[in-house]
């Protein structure tokens, strides 16, 4: 499931706690859903955003090599 | 008895009174077919050679003999000569000067070079259809000449430079005399049977026509008709054609023509390829620094695009995480509001005509719960 999945699911679980006529307890079971889902969107994310740290490395890396900097 | 040698030059003028003075060699005929005939313009004189089938001699004539006979003495034609025989003391060589001389038509050899092409001409010897297509590009030249021979330095020096790639073998033959045909032909046997060669020629420079007349040879026309590898002539000048020069694939004029004929087409590919490449290496180099550049922009373009789409989600992710925390339903316990349950059936108590008098209740608070009698 990609992270832009993940954020929808969680949007649509938070869009339905809102409703004002949900019952508690299903309300309670939502929440804990919810809650699940928002922990894999935060360890997603984090692991999103390690690849990215990793692809801005390599990218300015080539970038050096392509074009070196004016003292390099 | 040193004393008493004669030195050349005086045994020359010796030669030289004696034959003056002979009889039988002054005021004679002779008869001969004229094998070659050159006019020096500014010298008044011409030079021709006289043969027959055993030996040829030298002739001189002077333009006031030539203006008083009624033909134009050409190479090919029978001769009868009067005139005498000379030496020239210094060089020791013989000359047979002519008075006067007059034709008998054409000459043996002529007649029989005639009859030899019209011969091998009905067998097919000369036929285009029959002849071989000289590869463009060859692998191995066999070279058949004679060896340190002018034409042949003529011919690799030519063809080195123009397609220094590829090798040439000379297969040495004598090119004129008694012994040439048999040379020639064991040079072609060698040549055949050669397994990288794939290109012959048949090399020899120019020279008095009746030196060339080994390559009328039928022997040696045969071979170089039915030889099985592509083969080149070029023998002579370019007025000399042989009947071997009929017989091969193709007749050069000369060697230098030959060579550059074989090696043209790799100088050709050579300048292509040199040309190309000199036109094609700073395209390239534009090429590749528009590509250079577009990768550069690509690369720039993706960081940006992932920095700020990361941005993105990180606001979205606290958007996100914000409003589950407002949406936790125990939240609304916090801000002093209580779930009421009725106790016996544990449901939540949404309106007041749920409930009786003396129904006992559950009321959940934020920390905790406690039960109460509705009156």
């Amino acid at each position: 499931m990609t992270l832009q999945t993940e954020i929808h699911t969680l949007e649509s679980m938070i869009d339905e706690l809102e409703n004002p006529d949900l019952d508690l307890n299903d309300a309670v079971d939502l929440y804990a859903k919810a809650i699940k889902s928002a922990n894999i969107v935060l360890k997603t994310f984090k692991k999103t955003e390690q690849k990215l740290e990793i692809l801005q490395t390599e990218a300015g890396a080539l970038l050096n090599q392509i074009e070196p900097p004016p003292n390099g | 008895m040193t004393q008493s040698a004669l030195s050349i030059y005086a045994l020359n003028l010796l030669i030289k009174e004696r034959l003056l003075f002979s009889p039988e060699l002054n005021n004679i005929w002779i008869s001969g077919e004229i094998t070659s005939f050159k006019t020096y313009p500014y010298g008044g004189q011409s030079y021709l050679t006289l043969s027959d089938k055993q030996a040829q001699i030298n002739c001189v004539v002077y333009d006031n003999t030539l203006q008083n006979i009624k033909f134009k003495p050409a190479a090919g034609q029978i001769i009868f000569a009067l005139g005498k025989v000379i030496l020239f003391p210094k060089k020791g060589s013989l000359i047979f000067q002519i008075h006067f001389m007059s034709t008998q038509g054409t000459g043996q050899l002529s007649q029989e070079f005639e009859r030899l092409k019209e011969q091998l001409q009905k067998e097919g010897c000369f036929d285009e259809d029959r002849k071989k297509p000289i590869p463009k590009y060859p692998n191995h030249i066999g070279l058949i000449t004679a060896n340190n021979s002018a034409a042949m330095w003529d011919f690799v020096t030519i063809f080195s430079r123009l397609a220094p790639q590829v090798p040439i073998t000379v297969i040495p033959a004598v090119m004129q005399g008694a012994s040439s045909v048999l040379t020639l032909l064991h040079a072609l046997t060698l040549a055949a049977n050669h397994p990288t060669i794939d290109t012959v020629i048949v090399l020899r420079g120019g020279g008095a026509k009746e030196d060339l007349t080994v390559f009328n040879s039928e022997e040696l026309v045969r071979a170089i008709a039915q030889f099985p590898k592509p083969i080149l002539t070029a023998i002579g000048h370019e007025i000399d054609t042989s009947l071997s020069d009929l017989a091969s694939d193709l007749r050069c004029p000369t060697p230098t023509a030959a060579a550059h004929y074989l090696g043209q087409s790799f100088y050709h590919i050579t300048h292509k390829i040199i040309v190309f490449l000199t036109q094609t290496g700073p395209r390239l180099k534009n090429e590749l620094d528009d590509y250079q550049e577009t990768v550069l922009n690509s690369i720039k373009f993706g960081q940006k695009l992932l920095t700020h789409k990361t941005v993105l989600f990180a606001q979205k992710q606290s958007q996100l995480l914000t409003r589950l925390k407002q949406a936790n339903p125990l939240h609304k316990l916090q801000q002093g509001y209580s779930i009421i349950r009725l106790k016996k059936s544990n449901k939540i108590i949404k309106s007041i005509s749920q409930l009786q008098s003396q129904d006992i209740l559950e009321i959940e608070l934020s920390d905790g719960k406690c039960e109460a009698i509705v009156k």
